[in-house]
């Protein structure tokens, strides 16, 4: 039985990929998070307007707390998300890195890509964005570049199109 | 359209083919065999009966003739085809359902046989490709054709289908990149669709061994049993007019009772339960693996026969296989046995509604078993799932005891906050020893991590009081995700995900530094990071930028 030996031939950590998302992902992520926030603040202005005597003053402290948190969320969140969100295609694969409070680095090489595809919903319409999505032949393993100006990402789309359509493997 | 029965010497002509006829008789019986039983019963026991007896075998018929129509229109409407490069299945009567696979994606045949299909020579074919996202409806399932056809089909699916992608042989094993400069050569096209001799035994990799029955009874079946006995009897009970809870019974068995000591009573139940799982765990051990062989059958494929009443045999291409995972539960640690799954694709766990077996290699054995059988199925010199592994750094540890500080603070705050409401102070006995339970948890759950690049594959090690080991072939690795959590993030531990097309699609590494994961992924997958993770101080900059896109770095 050989040893496991402590890995030494690549020292190097992980960097960032190289290229940052388009900046009006800002917008975007601010916007949805008000979609998402809208429903619960609605009762929550209730309580703090009118629910002064509740659980003896308890419920209006609460709910400002609460209120706060909201705020905070649609305000902070979009800026994190901007410094940590960026991508990048090296000549072997597609690597991004996403999230906020918890973040992922994501690679996938270019010989297992099956589709390449953009996405736009409403919002990202509305502000002139696309995302791409790459995925390979692994149920877990979509990677999602979101999101790039939409000519940016037309042209992302035919690269990555273009590359792994002349890789003859099967993606498995 | 023919209606001859299909011409057994070449299932691949092209034309489209009937099932065989008899199935209609096997399933009619199948459906209707509930109707057939009912009129036995009431017939047998309402003998005397008079006035029912036109009324019952009128509905017994009813449903015996709606169960043979059913079948014989199903017959009629189904309908399947192999070309050389697909095989497709009509069906249906109002909405017809055609589905067609391509046959370089064929990576699983199983055929499966039950008492009647068995009795009437038919096996049920059914084709996996293994394509996640795929519905499972799609899959080709023929139910049924006559099983020496079922045999030559699989022989030639299979056949054909890794020769036509030519992709990889297991030479491509000693990689070191999926993409890299190594070129396989394929295997030539076959010239002819010969029919393989369905005597033709291959090499036995494993048989069954009547010493592995003791270890079935490690599984949930020995618990579970006794309990369905337990239903089953007040079912019976119910059934012949007896109300378990009436009054009468209650009062009857409890005097029956009060004549007994405590300790005999006891000792009945205790003794009862056991025996019914003892033996019920013993019959299901013989159901499901009664004829268990492994086989290599030549041209690369792996095959898999199993079941006393119901026969299964589940043949996957080895050229397809992504590696093994063997899964120990508490029970399994203590007597150091386990099982062996395979990783591969178009095989999925157990849990998948479709008819395919799951990924069981084998039945619960000694671990020593299973690593040979591991080895034998990887054809390596030493088994993966028994390797020294990397342990994990001490800030794993200290998160799994942290949350365990956690849990224990809450079970015993509760316990105490019940006390105070005047429940008991023996509530805090089961808090105290459950507080502990969860450390002791938490020290098995860090002792179980562990991780290592061996030979051709990547293994993990995670779970408690179940522990996996998996070991993933890394040429299949199509991908790698790196995550880390906030609280993993103040202490520079991430969890690594290989990803992949084979069984469950992702195998995780959890709580690792994010240099080691960096480092592990570089050295499982030579190439791909080379310039994602850097010796030389590069941090993404635009002077030392390469690739597509440059531009944009500003």
């Amino acid at each position: 039985m050989n040893e496991p030996t402590a890995l030494s031939d690549h020292p190097g950590p992980l960097r960032p990929p190289r290229h940052p998302v388009d900046q009006r992902c800002v917008l975007w992520w601010r916007l949805r998070a008000v979609v998402a926030v809208t429903p619960p603040v609605i009762p929550t202005l209730a309580v703090v307007v009118f629910g002064g005597d509740w659980l003896g003053g308890f419920a209006r402290w609460l709910a400002v707390a609460f209120a706060a948190l909201l705020v905070g969320y649609v305000v902070v969140m979009p800026q994190i998300r901007f410094r940590i969100h960026r991508w990048e295609i090296t000549d072997e694969a597609v690597y991004t890195k996403s999230g906020w409070l918890t973040q992922q680095w994501r690679i996938a090489p270019l010989s297992r890509i099956q589709t390449v595809d953009s996405t736009r919903g409403p919002l990202r319409q509305l502000l002139g964005l696309s995302s791409v999505t790459v995925t390979t032949a692994s149920a877990a393993g979509a990677v999602d570049i979101s999101a790039l100006d939409q000519a940016l990402a037309a042209e992302v789309v035919q690269y990555l199109t273009h590359t792994t359509q002349a890789t003859p493997e099967d993606g498995t | 359209m023919s209606v001859s029965p299909p011409d057994l010497s070449d299932p691949t002509a092209g034309g489209w083919e009937r099932l065989d006829r008899r199935v209609m008789v096997v399933n009619g019986l199948r459906s209707s065999s509930s109707a057939i039983l009912l009129v036995v019963v009431l017939v047998a026991f309402r003998s005397g009966g008079g006035a029912m007896l036109p009324v019952v075998l009128t509905l017994g018929l009813a449903g015996f003739a709606v169960s043979f129509g059913t079948e014989a229109v199903r017959y009629q409407r189904t309908s399947y085809r192999v070309t050389p490069e697909r095989v497709e299945l009509r069906s249906g009567l109002l909405q017809v359902r055609h589905v067609s696979v391509p046959r370089d994606r064929i990576r699983r045949v199983e055929l499966t046989a039950g008492p009647l299909h068995r009795l009437f020579g038919l096996s049920i074919v059914s084709v996996g490709t293994g394509e996640h996202g795929r519905a499972d409806g799609d899959a080709v399932d023929l139910d049924a054709i006559t099983t020496p056809l079922a045999e030559s089909l699989r022989a030639q699916l299979l056949e054909l289908a890794p020769r036509v992608t030519g992709f990889e042989t297991p030479a491509a094993i000693s990689l070191p990149a999926p993409q890299g400069p190594a070129v396989h050569t394929p295997p030539p096209l076959p010239t002819t669709l010969s029919v393989s001799a369905p005597g033709d035994d291959g090499t036995e990799l494993a048989r069954l061994s009547w010493r592995w029955a003791p270890y079935h009874l490690l599984t949930f079946w020995t618990l579970l049993l006794p309990l369905m006995a337990i239903g089953a009897l007040w079912q019976m009970l119910t059934t012949i007019g007896i109300d378990p809870i009436d009054e009468q019974v209650v009062e009857g068995t409890a005097g029956l009772l009060d004549t007994q000591p405590l300790w005999a009573l006891a000792l009945m139940v205790l003794g009862g339960g056991a025996v019914v799982g003892v033996v019920g765990s013993l019959g299901a051990f013989t159901v499901s693996w009664f004829g268990y062989r492994l086989t290599r059958e030549p041209g690369e494929r792996l095959q898999l026969q199993r079941g006393l009443f119901t026969t299964r045999t589940t043949t996957f291409d080895e050229r397809r296989l992504r590696g093994v995972k063997f899964q120990q539960s508490l029970a399994g640690r203590i007597v150091g046995a386990g099982r062996l799954r395979v990783i591969a694709h178009g095989v999925t766990g157990a849990d998948q509604p479709n008819r395919a077996s799951g990924d069981a290699l084998l039945p619960p054995v000694p671990a020593a078993t299973a690593h040979e059988v591991a080895t034998k199925v990887l054809k390596l010199d030493e088994a993966p799932t028994s390797v020294e592994l990397i342990r994990h750094p001490a800030g794993a540890r200290e998160r799994r005891l942290i949350r365990a500080a956690i849990a224990a603070v809450a079970l015993v705050g509760g316990a105490m906050a019940a006390v105070a409401a005047d429940v008991g102070p023996w509530v805090l006995a089961p808090a105290l020893v459950l507080a502990a339970l969860v450390f002791v948890l938490a020290i098995d759950s860090y002792r179980s991590l562990g991780h290592r690049v061996h030979g051709p594959h990547l293994i993990a090690r995670s779970g408690s009081p179940t522990r996996t080991i998996s070991a993933l072939q890394r040429s299949g690795i199509i991908g790698w995700t790196i995550s880390q959590t906030f609280f993993q993030r103040r202490r520079g531990l991430c969890t690594l995900t290989a990803t992949t097309a084979a069984g469950d699609g992702a195998y995780s590494i959890i709580d690792l530094s994010l240099d080691a994961a960096a480092q592990l992924a570089c050295q499982a997958v030579p190439g791909l990071l080379d310039h994602i993770v850097t010796a030389d101080g590069d941090h993404g900059r635009a002077d030392t930028a390469r690739g597509p896109f440059v531009r944009l770095t500003g």
